[in-house]
């Protein structure tokens, strides 16, 4: 248990040392500015720019760069899905496997272009090599890199002043995709196949198995096939781009995704790495670094509280297993008396988890998985204990703020920015600023919309769920456990989160297009204020800094940030928690049955 | 031609063309909501 923890320091500790570098970089990239990658990837760049017939030196107004982000968005979508219906016509499906069906094609394309990368359908059995590299992969990319564009034009809308232009659209695209996804992507996915993780273009191989084994019929089982495919170049970007569909269906609990403690320990912190880097990218571009600590402080606080509870929750065990005996105490086994390994265990809550990797480590995962919108998972969240499994959805339910998707998380939080100066600005009656932009009504509306389409979205939803029952026939569980499946499924997708809780059957049409559309609007409805509120901002002064201007740098804003985060996000949804985990704890801490 | 051949194994059908209109709907009333926004920003 030590270990792990130290794992635990380690992590954070290298979080926090790699956001300063990695900051830095990415700030150069946006601003044009000269890279150490500049002589090998100009030229690519140019090459890029000269047949897409773009200007790089052409800035757009908020609305140009929308229209660009929105049209190109589209096109992934529909190459997405005509890929997914075709893909037994094309090449590399060493399986023959056959065309995703309409509405699972739908909802799968939906998913992967909002970088939401909820999966309906199981990668190993349903897609090709050439829809999980053509199709996800490359959606991984450009999602990402559509989210950290975003991202940069709302900066360039603060840091500007008394302008109309925020950016070209297709030059962040291509910088973010080309300078900063793809290179690490390359060494993260060379990091992994090291490691073990299976990049293949060979049919699936059968295996022999050690132990045939009798199948009910009576006859003997004694060949297993194994999937295998081009799988670490697509976890390297799921993990780095916030995407988080697997390419198997088991996700980063599958050995040929997850192989080993190191794969693990670079997943989990490639999860975070941009998303927590990018904060120093905005404090740079802002011409503050303050300011983006400030915002690194606020996701951090969070984050760690949300740790610790889903740690304590998963490593203290399930009290009904305790009463009937069963020991869920960590033992580091006794290989030196010679009593066999197997006595060994990490202890805890050990349903759905991954024996080597434990309940601490599936625990940091999950926080970090749904502290960002990435949706990877190495353990099945269904079988966390009620509150560990609150954990994530309540980090989801945050509005995917807590260093959320890459740039999707931040321009996230920029909304809840500027409610918490909004807020501030009428407790001591003041026009709200915020970086020496007056905040008005425009802005407010703008951030408003930002903050309640999820709320709207994951309620809505789960409420026309639960009152349907074609809905309600797909959940395995009955009660509290049944509810919180449903509100997790609309949470994710509302969020575009995109893991799952498990036991909901959401390969149904009604699931497939209802989550599907719900992923859109999560997406662009969001996205689409955010520009808004940059071509607001890059049109104003900048106010000069007084004795009444609030600092939105110190720890007093940060508290306070925190707290309207908190009040704002997930207290909304905290009647439907307690119709799902809440009531599911108190049931199981009172010995009763669910 | 995949199209073609897809078409006359009758695997497209009207369910695909109401998914991407679906789509295009989705992008075409997002797209003025633009125009919305920008009224409401004033000058």
């Amino acid at each position: 248990m030590i270990r792990e923890w130290l794992q635990v320091l380690l992590y954070i500790g290298l979080l926090l040392l790699l956001v300063r570098p990695l900051g830095a970089y990415m700030a150069r990239v946006y601003q044009g500015e000269p890279t150490f990658l500049a002589s090998l990837l100009k030229p690519l760049e140019k090459w890029i720019y000269r047949i897409s017939a773009i200007d790089p030196q052409a800035e757009m107004d908020w609305k140009a760069y929308a229209t660009a982000m929105l049209v190109f968005n589209l096109a992934g979508l529909l190459a997405l899905y005509g890929l997914l219906r075709l893909q037994h016509f094309l090449p590399l499906n060493p399986q023959g496997i056959g065309a995703l069906p309409a509405d699972t094609a739908f909802n799968a394309a939906a998913s992967f272009a909002s970088n939401t990368n909820w999966q309906s359908y199981s990668g190993e059995a349903n897609l090709s090599y050439l829809s999980q590299m053509l199709g996800m992969g490359v959606q991984n990319f450009l999602s990402a890199a559509t989210g950290m564009a975003v991202l940069v034009a709302l900066v360039r809308g603060l840091a500007r002043q008394s302008q109309s232009k925020i950016g070209n659209f297709w030059v962040d695209l291509v910088r973010g995709t080309l300078y900063i996804l793809l290179p690490l992507a390359f060494i993260l996915a060379l990091a992994l196949v090291s490691q073990g993780v299976v990049q293949t273009f060979r049919p699936y191989p059968q295996a022999t198995l050690l132990q045939a084994l009798r199948l009910p019929d009576g006859s003997l089982l004694t060949n297993q096939t194994l999937a295998v495919g081009p799988a670490a170049s697509q976890v390297a970007i799921k993990q780095l781009g916030t995407n988080g569909g697997g390419f198997f269906n088991a996700n980063s609990a599958h050995p040929f995704e997850n192989p080993t403690p190191l794969t693990n320990f670079l997943e989990t912190l490639a999860i975070l790495l941009i998303p927590a880097a990018l904060t120093h990218t905005f404090g740079l571009m802002v011409g503050d670094v303050r300011q983006g600590r400030g915002l690194l402080a606020v996701m951090g606080v969070i984050f760690l509280g949300m740790l610790a509870l889903a740690v304590w929750a998963e490593t203290s065990g399930n009290p009904l297993l305790a009463q009937m005996g069963v020991d869920q105490r960590p033992s580091e086994g006794q290989a030196a008396t010679g009593q066999p390994a197997a006595i060994s265990q990490p202890g805890g809550n050990m349903e759905g988890k991954e024996v080597r990797i434990g309940p601490l480590a599936s625990a940091l995962w999950a926080t970090a998985t749904t502290a960002a919108s990435n949706g990877s998972v190495n353990s099945m969240l269904d079988s966390f204990t009620p509150l560990g499994g609150a954990v994530p959805l309540a980090l989801i339910l945050f509005g995917e703020v807590i260093f959320g998707g890459v740039g999707s998380g931040l321009y996230g939080l920029l909304a809840f920015v500027i409610v918490a100066v909004f807020i501030a600005g009428l407790m001591v009656g003041r026009t709200p600023e915020y970086l020496g932009k007056k905040v008005e009504a425009f802005e407010m509306k703008m951030a408003s919309l930002m903050i309640l389409i999820p709320l709207a979205l994951v309620l809505l939803g789960a409420a026309l769920a639960v009152s349907l029952p074609a809905a309600r026939s797909a959940v395995l569980n009955p009660g509290p456990h049944g509810f919180s499946e449903i509100l997790y499924a609309f949470a994710s997708a509302g969020n575009n989160n995109g893991s799952a809780f498990a036991g909901l059957n959401a390969n149904t049409p009604f699931y497939n297009i209802v989550l599907g559309v719900v992923m859109l609007f999560a997406r662009y409805w969001l996205a689409v204020p955010a520009l808004a509120i940059a071509g607001s901002l890059v049109r104003k002064k900048k106010v000069p800094t007084g004795a009444g201007t609030l600092p939105t740098h110190t720890p007093l804003f940060v508290a306070w940030l925190i707290a309207v985060v908190v009040l704002v996000g997930v207290l909304t949804f905290l009647p439907a928690l307690a119709l799902g985990p809440i009531a599911e704890q108190l049931l199981m801490a009172a010995g009763g049955g669910i | 031609l995949a199209i073609v051949e897809l078409r006359e194994a009758e695997k497209v059908d009207m369910i695909d063309l109401g998914f991407l209109f679906l789509a295009f709907l989705f992008f075409a009333i997002t797209l003025t909501t633009l125009e919305l926004y920008e009224k409401l920003m004033g000058k």
